[in-house]
């Protein structure tokens, strides 16, 4: 017992003994200290060699300055800053947390609520999307691709003009299947188009080349956008005066075909080196069916735009169809009339291979102006065309596609993009500014823990 | 005296650099010796120094009345602390040189004779390397209180602290000081080695 306490003493006493040779202890505490002092050797010894070290330091020796400190050049005064410093700190501090506040809700929002919105968008676009290719599509529901049928075809008040169209000589191609015949109708548009989902204007059947191909939505838009302008094009350009009696346009979606009047299906149908079924199918009428002046029938077809060094032959061989269909349809008096980058209208042929078959949507400088084979003479014919156009096909397939084309981009851009990209930026630049601005203000604490 | 330094200081704060200049002829000793205790060579003490009076003097303004030597001394001890910090990082300066230094410019006391001025050089350099054993705040409170022979209030003032903190970092760090050279009692002078015969 008594060790005990003599042990506690003695702990107490050696941390005394510091003080205690300074003289820092109270009148009281030193009295008991100098008892437990009196009684125990060991703390007399470390009392002793603690007051021999202190000696020792306090003797080590005061050296002389080894040369002046005095400053030569007066230093930047940082004080003079100091009430600025001071509030530039105390703004960067509260930036910080600030700063780590907006983080701290951004990370939240982005865990919680964010990565919902985001997906939420992404829904919306492809539902857009949807809506979209249906629209370019078709409208109501679409027959099967390959026939598309102007249901109002008959009732076809539109352009008049259309048949006359000159179209034929130059640009005019041939034959895609598709939808135009819906267009025909001057106001009201579109009712059939036969393309399904993709939103392609191309063919039914065997979409031009290019759209097949095309596999993404964007792409697909792309072509549509081009299809337009061949469209148009070609009959304002090249309307060849007399020659042509070729009234075969190539609209966005192919070749159509506006009925003379006198046609009949078994007429055309040779014509164009198809059969009266094919065209009957392509636009959902009968074979029996009387045609009417100025309905506008889609041909089953391909559109072309000539390479340079192709010959009509090698065209008509690669796509399996006679010359004198390709000559017919587009119009072409002599063999040897066809320039680069003019479009054909290929009735009843199919997708080349690829390699072949130049996109027709790949944009080729129209040579038409220029074309020798293309004695284009913009006649009345601009005139007429113009007219059809706007409410015709290609005014209606540009419109319809390329506002399909555009929304389907466009919701990407926005809805998808931004939610998920943005965040993750400005999580970035939130997190890099912020530790910037910790690391500025950590600095700054260092600096003012001089004085 | 005090209000010679009050003026000075007054002087330094509106730009005087001369009035500055006296205030380091006054303190450069206790700063350089302060440095060269904390610090292990005499050049980095001189580096350490001359950091210490610019950035006193940059700093001025912030000086508010009160003890300058503590003011002065802190700062003195803050740029010993980066100078060490420098030091770490690259290769260290040899001890044995700083020793030298610090040994070498001593004023032998005229009482001692040659072999009591051996012995002692050689404590000094056992304290020396004992300072620099501790950490950095005792041995800061040790230097100032035992070295330089401040009260434990100035020191408190130095650094910052109360004075009971002051009071137990200066009995660790003598209590360190006094293991380390215990341990090393044969190469010590007389005080030291009495106690073991007894």
């Amino acid at each position: 017992m008594l060790e005990v306490l003599a042990r506690i003493r003695h702990r107490r006493t050696r941390r005394q003994l510091s003080p205690y040779v300074d003289g820092k202890l109270s009148a009281q505490e030193s009295r008991r200290l100098e008892e437990h002092l009196a009684q125990c050797r060991a703390c007399r010894d470390e009392l002793e060699e603690l007051r021999a070290t202190v000696q020792a330091m306090a003797e080590l020796p005061l050296v002389e300055a080894p040369r002046s400190f005095a400053l030569t050049a007066a230093p930047r005064r940082v004080e003079a800053l100091r009430p600025a410093a001071r509030r530039l700190e105390f703004g960067l501090r509260a930036a910080t947390v600030a700063a780590a506040f907006v983080l701290a809700i951004v990370a939240v929002g982005d865990l919680l609520g964010l990565p919902g919105g985001g997906e939420e968008g992404n829904g919306a676009t492809v539902r857009t999307m949807q809506t979209a290719a249906r629209e370019a599509g078709a409208p109501e529901e679409a027959p099967a691709p390959g026939q598309v049928q102007p249901s109002e075809a008959a009732e076809d008040k539109a352009v008049t003009e259309a048949p006359t169209a000159p179209a034929p000589a130059t640009g005019v191609q041939g034959s895609t299947p598709s939808l135009l015949g819906g267009y025909g109708e001057g106001g009201q548009a579109t009712t059939a188009t036969p393309e399904p989902p993709a939103g392609l204007g191309g063919s039914p059947e065997e979409p031009v080349p290019a759209q097949a191909e095309a596999p993404t939505p964007a792409a697909t838009a792309a072509p549509a956008a081009t299809a337009t302008p061949a469209a148009i094009a070609p009959p304002a350009t090249g309307p060849g005066p007399a020659e042509t009696q070729e009234p075969v346009t190539i609209g966005p979606a192919g070749l159509v075909y506006v009925v003379q009047p006198g046609d009949t299906l078994t007429a055309l149908s040779e014509r164009f080196g198809l059969s009266p079924e094919t065209i009957a199918a392509a636009n959902g009428i009968a074979e029996s069916q009387p045609l009417l002046a100025e309905q506008k029938l889609v041909i089953p077809g391909a559109v072309y735009h000539v390479q340079p060094g192709d010959t009509l032959a090698d065209i008509a061989a690669d796509f399996g169809v006679p010359e004198a269909v390709i000559e017919t349809a587009n119009g072409i008096a002599a063999p040897g009339a066809i320039g680069p980058g003019q479009p054909l209208a290929i009735p009843g042929g199919g997708a080349l291979p690829a390699t072949q078959a130049p996109s027709p949507t790949a944009e080729q400088p129209r040579p038409t102006p220029t074309a020798p084979a293309v004695t284009a003479t913009p006649a009345p014919v601009g005139a007429q065309v113009s007219p059809s156009e706007p409410e015709g096909q290609p005014s209606l397939g540009a419109d319809e596609r390329a506002p399909a084309g555009a929304e389907r981009e466009a919701p990407t851009a926005e809805e998808g993009g931004p939610s998920r990209e943005t965040v993750v930026r400005w999580l970035e630049i939130g997190l890099a500014s912020g530790l910037a601005l910790l690391f500025i203000s950590w600095i700054l604490a260092r600096r003012r823990g001089w004085a | 005296m005090p209000t010679d330094e009050s003026y000075l200081i007054d002087r330094s704060q509106s730009g005087d650099l001369a009035a500055f200049n006296v205030l380091v002829q006054c303190y450069q000793r206790q700063v350089y010796n302060l440095c060269l205790r904390l610090l292990t060579s005499a050049e980095a003490a001189e580096d350490a120094t001359q950091e210490a009076f610019i950035a006193a003097y940059r700093r001025i303004d912030s000086f508010r009345g009160g003890n300058f030597r503590a003011w002065l001394l802190r700062i003195a001890a803050n740029a010993s602390y980066d100078e060490l910090r420098r030091q770490r990082r690259r290769p260290a300066a040899s001890l044995e040189a700083a020793m030298a230094t610090g040994g070498a410019s001593q004023t032998p006391s005229p009482a001692a004779g040659p072999e009591d001025e051996a012995l002692r050089l050689e404590l000094n350099a056992h304290l020396q390397e004992g300072l620099a054993t501790l950490p950095s705040d005792q041995r800061l409170a040790v230097v100032l209180r035992d070295v330089q022979g401040m009260s434990y209030e100035e020191v408190a003032e130095v650094m910052r602290c109360s004075v009971g903190t002051v009071k137990s970092r200066i009995a660790r760090g003598r209590w360190r000081m006094r293991e380390y050279l215990m341990a090393k009692r044969e190469l010590l002078p007389r005080p030291f080695r009495l106690k073991d015969e007894e």
